[in-house]
């Protein structure tokens, strides 16, 4: 580096040298900048883009519908928000995005899509599956203060959409609301006869290959003590559901004020195992209570067990925990019978012949058991936001009755500790 | 693609080794120049930065703050992070890049530019009809189509203001294009022109495709326009004009010829071919087809190769000046930006392979990767050059607020790039892992942390080099003033 370079004097210019350099110039203009501009524009844009509607137009019109107007004008305001610098809408042809959200994005769903909403940057999760994983309370709780819902969000609130309040909506955070239940929406109902598979028949068979293992790959559950189970639990709980169901679980975390029906109060009911695993495995459909199944089973297992352990016998325990003696059991079934058999179902299933219309579903006694108290609550208010309503006709005897009795049917979980 | 070689080789060495000297490396200015243009442009530029930079950093401490600033539309997180990203590249380069036209057309085509009036015409548009206006409706955040904001990366301004930019583009096109191919200067045409030429008309083709099409198009047509545009703000926009002042700062502030008039050739052609093809890069795993994917990625892999032949060209051309340019801090910025060229060229290359690309996608990677390009390489030679073009507009800077503000942005932004590498790496690993979302939030807050602290040396950094240039020195040096006396 420290050589001294000749060619610092200058050699003298050749004198009455040609300008021939327009050529170059115009080189410059029509090659480099117009030439080059074309040639991108028709290689990466027009000829991708023909075979991107050859394969949208393969897929029948009929069978995806468009956009409402209140849909897209929620589309509009993602749009301008600018929700898409944090949340794509692209899930990719990769086995740990297929895992997460579903199936991949494919060209036929962004069909309506104008201007596409992909992003390319992911701080909150991707929203391509969003369509019917949330409920409408939760989303717009969440986005009245997302900090409620997850503690450890760090997604900004939008105080403007509302009134106050998570339960005054504006028309705006409606029309979101309306267009976050839309994605992924054709995906979800379409009957699946269009595409074969969760690849891209362009993809390498590498790739491709580890997708399609995706379903056999075993989740790993480790054998883990009670007492791991329970401090992983409550970590889990405190980060994930205290939002909604508030630190101590009796039902009232800050966004409880948003969401109808209202969060479980954890301490006055009882959950039998699979009632829990399947409540999050699946969430509870009609209510804001979404599926966790980004958790690993080990993972809910602890949630679980953790949960059950918020159970407190209430002041009303030497009732609870004495069996109703047989008569007062026979008179509680006999109401049941008359009242609430439609939906509550013939075992207390809440499967009934009238439930299959209603969302959320009638409570399942067999899965769940409440305290006394708040059943007695519930026949007494109703239950807001469900089908269920109150029962003024019942004497308070006969409301002692029937609660003895859908207590009875519990199947309790064995008792792991004392 | 007719062989422009021949003719160019034999006659058109201006400013190479080997060939004829151009006029500007001996200092002369031939033609006339609108050094209050310059000025104003400059002025209007340094506003730009702390104002796109303050809106980086407010936008930085709402990752960790949720509620900062919050509550208000004006102040959201989405609308501020289009004013940091709109405002660097149209506030801060595209004033530093008109400020460096006024200054080094004028000594390229040895003739004035088109016409003052347009020049104050532009500014006033440029200025006024896209920095503020766009500003200005991203926090009043309008419903109404024609003025909302656009969810399109690097067109984030709406599209009544990218109706301005495009009348913008296509003045400044007949502003500075004109003078360099009418009268021929005599010494020739030098590369510095060449990138300027091209990506002036590159950038006003490309433009409307970026922010226009893809609205006109549906969802995964549009995606492969955009990812055109994303490609083409930084590669065909801010990379020619970043260049075409690397090209010209070397060999005048040396006094010694660009390297290679071949490896010149190479690299430009090669850039304006390669780095087009680009875009689909931004999209690897999509559903756009994949012979698309695949050719964007070889594409990327020949944009790395030409970036290294580039570079390579550039410091051998300042090979010898080692003293030289430790202590002469527009040299020192503006080589800093070539050494970071290569780096994030060559980064660049690297994660849009496959295997890195499946990792390292939507995460914070490549927030650091585009700070090191806009930040690192482009702003890095536009404070060089600027400085330079102060200088020369017979304008004094204070060395030592310069040399401050060097180390202060440097390390800023080596912090900031290393520690968003990190975070991106761990996200990805998560992502991958199967842990649940949150994991990757709780894990990223630390980086975020640190993203906020290295703004303070960016900031303060971002501020000492205003001061150098407005601030006079406690006493003129003489080196400083000869060189003033070159005009």
């Amino acid at each position: 580096m420290a050589e001294t370079n000749p060619n610092a004097t200058k050699p003298d210019r050749e004198p009455n040298q040609p300008t021939h350099w327009f050529g170059l110039a115009y080189l410059l203009i029509f090659v480099a900048g117009v030439g080059f501009f074309l040639l991108s524009f028709i290689a990466l844009g027009v000829l991708p883009g023909v075979r991107l509607a050859e394969s949208m137009a393969s897929y029948p019109k009929n069978e995806m519908s468009d956009y409402t107007l209140a849909e897209l004008r929620g589309r509009h305001i993602y749009a301008r928000m600018g929700c898409a610098l944090c949340h794509s809408q692209q899930v990719r042809f990769l086995p740990a995005d297929i895992r997460r959200w579903g199936a991949p994005t494919e060209a036929w769903e962004t069909r309506y899509d104008f201007p596409q909403l992909w992003g390319t940057r992911r701080i909150g999760p991707d929203l391509a599956r969003e369509a019917g994983v949330r409920s409408k309370d939760w989303q717009l709780t969440h986005l009245f203060k997302p900090q409620w819902i997850v503690p450890d969000s760090v997604m900004p609130a939008f105080p403007w959409l509302f009134n106050g309040r998570p339960d005054r909506p504006t028309a705006d955070a409606l029309d979101l609301v309306a267009y976050l239940q839309t994605l992924g929406r054709a995906r979800q109902s379409s009957t699946g006869k269009h595409f074969k598979s969760h690849t891209d028949m362009d993809m390498s068979p590498l790739i491709a290959n580890e997708i399609n293992v995706l379903d056999e790959l075993a989740f790993i559950n480790p054998q883990q003590t009670h007492n791991q189970l329970i401090a992983r639990g409550r970590l889990l709980f405190v980060r994930n559901c205290t939002g909604c169901h508030g630190p101590s679980g009796d039902g009232k975390g800050p966004a409880a004020i948003g969401l109808l029906p209202k969060p479980a109060n954890l301490l006055r009911s009882r959950f039998s195992t699979p009632g829990l695993a399947q409540i999050l495995w699946n969430g509870v459909a009609g209510s804001s209570m979404p599926a966790w199944r980004e958790f690993t089973s080990g993972d809910l297992a602890s949630l679980a067990n953790y949960v059950q352990t918020l159970h407190i016998d209430s002041d009303v325990s030497s009732v609870d925990n004495t069996p109703a003696p047989a008569p007062t059991l026979a008179q509680g079934a006999v109401i049941y019978t008359k009242n609430c058999l439609r939906c509550h179902g013939v075992e207390g299933k809440g499967n009934g012949p009238d439930s299959t219309t209603l969302l959320p579903r009638p409570a399942n006694f067999t899965e769940v058991q409440f305290d006394t108290e708040q059943i007695l609550q519930v026949l007494h208010e109703g239950v807001a936001g469900t089908a269920m309503p109150a029962w003024p006709n019942l004497t308070t005897s006969e409301k002692q009755a029937v609660s003895a009795f859908v207590r009875s049917i519990f199947n309790a979980p064995k008792e792991q500790n004392p | 693609m007719s062989d422009p070689q021949e003719s160019v080789q034999t006659k058109h060495h201006a400013g190479h080794k080997g060939g004829p000297p151009l006029s500007f490396v001996a200092g002369a200015k031939a033609a006339h120049v609108e050094t209050q243009l310059i000025r104003a442009h400059v002025f209007a530029a340094l506003a730009g930065l702390i104002l796109a930079a303050l809106f980086g950093t407010a936008v930085a401490i709402k990752l960790v703050h949720p509620d900062f600033l919050g509550g208000q539309m004006a102040s959201a997180w989405g609308s501020m992070r289009a004013s940091h990203t709109q405002g660097i590249l149209f506030g801060w380069l595209g004033n530093t890049f008109l400020a460096f036209l006024y200054f080094v057309v004028p000594r390229l085509g040895n003739r004035a530019v088109m016409s003052r009036r347009l020049g104050w015409t532009v500014f006033a548009l440029w200025n006024g009809g896209v920095v503020l206006l766009g500003w200005l409706l991203v926090a009043i955040n309008p419903t109404n189509f024609f003025w909302a904001i656009k969810p399109l990366e690097w067109t984030e301004f709406p599209l009544a203001v990218n109706f301005v930019t495009e009348f913008c583009l296509v003045l400044i096109a007949l502003q500075f294009i004109p003078p360099l191919l009418r009268k021929p200067n005599e010494d020739g045409i030098y590369v510095s022109s060449w990138y300027i030429i091209g990506g002036l008309v590159f950038t006003l083709l490309a433009f409307p495709v970026g922010s226009l099409v893809p609205q006109l198009v549906p969802g995964a047509i549009g995606a492969a326009f955009s990812g055109l545009w994303i490609h083409d703000a930084i590669g065909l926009f801010v990379t020619p004009l970043a260049l075409a002042m690397a090209y010209y700062i070397f060999p005048v502030r040396t006094g010694q010829p660009i390297h290679s008039h071949f490896l010149s050739m190479i690299g430009f052609w090669l850039l304006f071919f390669a780095y087009p093809l680009n875009g689909t890069h931004h999209y690897v795993y999509s559903s756009i087809p994949m012979d698309t994917q695949r050719a964007a990625i070889v594409a990327s892999l020949i944009m790395g190769l030409d970036v290294i032949l580039v570079v390579l060209n550039l410091l051998l051309s300042l090979r010898g000046q080692a003293a030289k340019v430790r202590g002469d801090v527009s040299l020192l910025f503006v080589w800093t930006g070539v050494v970071f060229y290569l780096v994030v060229s060559l980064q660049g290359s690297l994660q849009a392979l496959m295997p890195l690309q499946r990792h390292i996608h939507f995460t914070d990677w490549v927030i650091g990767h585009s700070h090191l390009a806009m930040l690192g390489f482009a702003s890095f030679i536009s404070l060089g050059s600027l400085i330079h073009v102060w200088q020369r507009s017979r304008f004094v800077y204070n060395q030592a607020y310069m040399n401050l503000s060097y180390w202060l942005i440097l390390g800023g932004l080596t912090v900031m790039v290393i520690d968003l590498s990190v975070a991106g790496l761990i996200q990805g690993e998560l992502w991958a892992s199967g842990a649940p979302w949150l994991e990757s939030v709780r894990a990223s807050i630390p980086y975020w942390w640190i993203r906020v602290a290295s703004a303070v040396p960016l900031l303060l950094g971002f501020t000492a080099y205003i001061a150098g240039l407005l601030v006079k020195p406690t006493n003129l040096s003489e080196t400083s003033l000869q060189e003033n006396n070159h005009g």
